[in-house]
């Protein structure tokens, strides 16, 4: 199951990606995305600086939250939360 | 509450809208400033947005909503000086510009609204003089104030719209419920370093902030280049402009992102939050 992760703002200086396509085992869910992130670069998630959506919605509101399932197609978006003016 | 206006014409007007606060003497200009009422423009305001009138879909029309509009601008630093120039240079109406703070030196590589000689003074004030002399048509009502629960309704008054120009989340929550409770269209926007990003809320048709954003980032002092927040700040500008006027296609449930080091946009689709604790439900 191939889906798509964005790095972008500052979250792209850990990755040194911007954007990279996975593939996955059927079934895989938002908590194994994590783990992978964590052991691939060090990202550890949920982090209150950075914000992560999945198809343009945060994971946090998922009513099934990091159990959420993925599917063929899927975009993540990981990018640091902007606050300055 | 400090309230600095830039013309005497609007005076009592606005004092029945705020009868409660203190007035403050005016800011030179804004002498020739038609009537908030009139459906013509004059023939100094043709010679002067010529070049935006004869822009399709814009016109005389446009430009008359534009007059009558009254923009709130939350926020006199880095985003508010581009808002609140673009806006005041494109003939708006009224500017409620609100900030609370003074120039600093080490404001000036960004706030371009502010000048070397505004070093001191209150950010609002420094505002009003410097729209006074780049467009003598808009009137600035300069709010020396706090933002909070209790302060928005006077700050934001009869406003058209909320340009959110802050530098932090726990004050753009406050605008966010606000323009929640009210139905009044607002353009979120930040910046960090050469990175920016925004959209524009209308809710219940879009996702509001706190659908977006649940929880505010940890507080920081932010590194940021000045023109940085003078792409973003003309982003927040021009839509702003296309609200106002009606033209255009306003970036709903789109999130903007902007990444100046590596010079690409990404847009982000949004979708509104059901359990929403501001917009849920609505």
């Amino acid at each position: 199951m191939k889906f798509t992760i964005k790095y972008l703002v500052s979250v792209r200086d850990r990755t040194g990606k911007r954007e990279e396509e996975l593939d996955f085992p059927e079934g895989s869910m938002l908590k194994d995305v994590s783990e992978w992130l964590q052991a691939s670069y060090g990202l550890k998630l949920p982090d209150p600086g950075l914000m992560n959506t999945l198809n343009g919605k945060g994971w946090s509101q998922y009513p099934e939250k990091m159990s959420t399932a993925l599917h063929e197609g899927d975009t993540i978006c990981i990018f640091s939360r902007i606050s300055g003016g | 509450m400090r309230v600095i206006r830039s013309a005497s014409f609007h005076v009592s007007q606005e004092a029945k809208v705020q009868k409660h606060l203190p007035l403050l003497p005016s800011i030179p200009g804004g002498y020739h400033m038609p009537q908030k009422e009139s459906r013509f423009l004059t023939r100094d305001e043709l010679k002067r947005y010529n070049r935006q009138i004869i822009l399709d879909g814009w016109g005389d029309d446009a430009q008359l909503r534009i007059r009558n509009a009254t923009a709130f601008i939350a926020g006199a630093g880095g985003l508010g000086s581009a808002v609140s120039l673009y806006l005041a240079a494109a003939g708006a109406g009224t500017l409620r510009i609100c900030d609370h703070g003074e120039v600093e030196l080490s404001n000036l590589n960004r706030q371009i609204m502010h000048t070397n000689e505004s070093q001191g003074k209150k950010k609002v004030l420094s505002a009003a003089e410097r729209i006074a002399s780049l467009n003598p048509h808009v009137r600035t009502v300069a709010l020396d104030e706090g933002i909070d629960d209790h302060s928005i309704a006077d700050l934001v008054a009869d406003s058209d719209i909320i340009v959110d120009c802050m530098d932090n989340f726990e004050t753009r929550y406050v605008l966010n419920r606000f323009a929640v409770e009210r139905g009044i269209p607002l353009v979120h926007a930040g910046i960090y370093g050469m990175a920016g990003q925004i959209t524009f809320i209308e809710s219940p048709a879009t996702p509001c902030l706190q659908c977006i954003f649940p929880e505010a980032p940890p507080p920081e002092v932010f590194p940021v280049v000045g023109a940085t927040v003078g792409v973003i700040g003309s982003l927040e500008a021009l839509e702003a402009l296309k609200c106002l006027t009606g033209t255009g296609t306003l970036l709903k449930s789109r999130l903007l992102l902007f990444e100046g080091d590596i010079m690409k946009f990404e847009e982000l689709p949004l979708e509104k939050n059901p359990s929403c604790s501001v917009c849920g439900g609505k």
